[in-house]
């Protein structure tokens, strides 16, 4: 495998579990959950909340890694960078989610 | 699940689930319409031990608790005259009317009643009764032992657990709430 390979390898791993991550994060952020996957589909995403900072850590490390390797290739595609970039954004959002939930909707009614 | 949607037809067909006052299996009452509906009902079952639980139709982790304890218990206690259940749904993270057909399926059986409270009183008035402060009462799983009514207001459980951070109650635990409702029920003769 080419280093260009493992760089978008790399990238899409990185992108596809700051995806994951974000969706276990934000599940409770309104009803968009029970909404588009249907009750069982917040149930499942719920069972992973308590691996949420894990699963970020991971997330994290794997896009330190893609930015490390595509940093480090001189002809990187425009695209690569910015979809690193977007799942850095998203990995950042869903660390917040907590914070994001109080300030994007009311929780509580009455409050 | 064919409850969930038999309820869903008879709310699209506008015949009104919510006001149905027999409250058949598979339906809920709304408690806009009848707001002393939940505190005579808990009477009116008050030689049976009452499981109340306050959730939110569109909370994942409610749901996921929910469908919890329909596995370690509730489903097996649908055949026991001394053991009934109420749910009420609470508009918490934006839920609404609509969303409670679907959640009801994963807490059923014919000794459980839904509810749907749309102004969320019920859980302003449970955080006086549980002493939580401001801390909204949802998320919140009680035990009522026989004897227990409802007066002026929600009266206080002999045991309850939670999953809203307050560190003096129980947290969430299937298996230890299953232990409560057998304990309590074998009290009573069948």
């Amino acid at each position: 495998m080419d280093e260009r390979k493992r760089v978008a390898a790399t990238t899409g791993g990185a992108i596809g579990l700051s995806a994951f991550a974000s969706f276990v994060s934000l599940c409770c952020i309104g009803p968009w959950a029970v909404t588009v996957l249907g009750v069982s589909g917040a149930v499942a995403l719920a069972r992973w909340q308590p691996y949420r900072l894990q699963i970020l850590a991971v997330a994290a490390g794997l896009l330190g890694w893609a930015f490390w390797r595509v940093h480090r290739q001189p002809c990187t595609s425009p695209w690569l960078k910015t979809m690193l970039w977007g799942a850095t954004a998203i990995t950042v959002l869903a660390f917040f989610a907590d914070e994001l939930q109080w300030i994007l909707i009311d929780p509580v009614p009455g409050r | 699940m064919k409850q969930s949607v038999f309820a869903a037809l008879v709310l699209l067909c506008g015949c009104g689930v919510g006001a149905d006052y027999s409250m058949p299996f598979g339906s809920y009452v709304s408690l806009n319409a009848q707001p002393d509906r939940l505190s005579s009902d808990f009477n009116a079952r008050s030689e049976q031990v009452r499981l109340l639980f306050i959730v939110g139709p569109t909370c994942g982790g409610c749901l996921a608790v929910m469908a919890d304890y329909q596995e370690e218990f509730v489903a097996s206690l649908q055949d026991d005259e001394r053991i009934h259940t109420f749910v009420v749904h609470v508009p918490t993270l934006g839920a609404q009317e609509e969303h409670v057909p679907s959640a009801m399926s994963l807490l059923d059986g014919p000794r459980v009643s839904h509810y749907w409270n749309g102004t969320g009183k019920l859980g302003s008035d449970y955080s006086a009764t549980l002493d939580i402060g401001d801390t909204y009462a949802w998320d919140v799983w009680m035990l009522y032992p026989p004897g227990v009514t409802w007066a002026d207001g929600p009266p206080m459980p002999a045991y309850w657990q939670q999953n809203i951070g307050v560190e003096r109650a129980n947290p969430i635990d299937a298996p230890a709430f299953a232990a409560e409702v057998n304990r309590n029920a074998d009290r009573i003769n069948r």
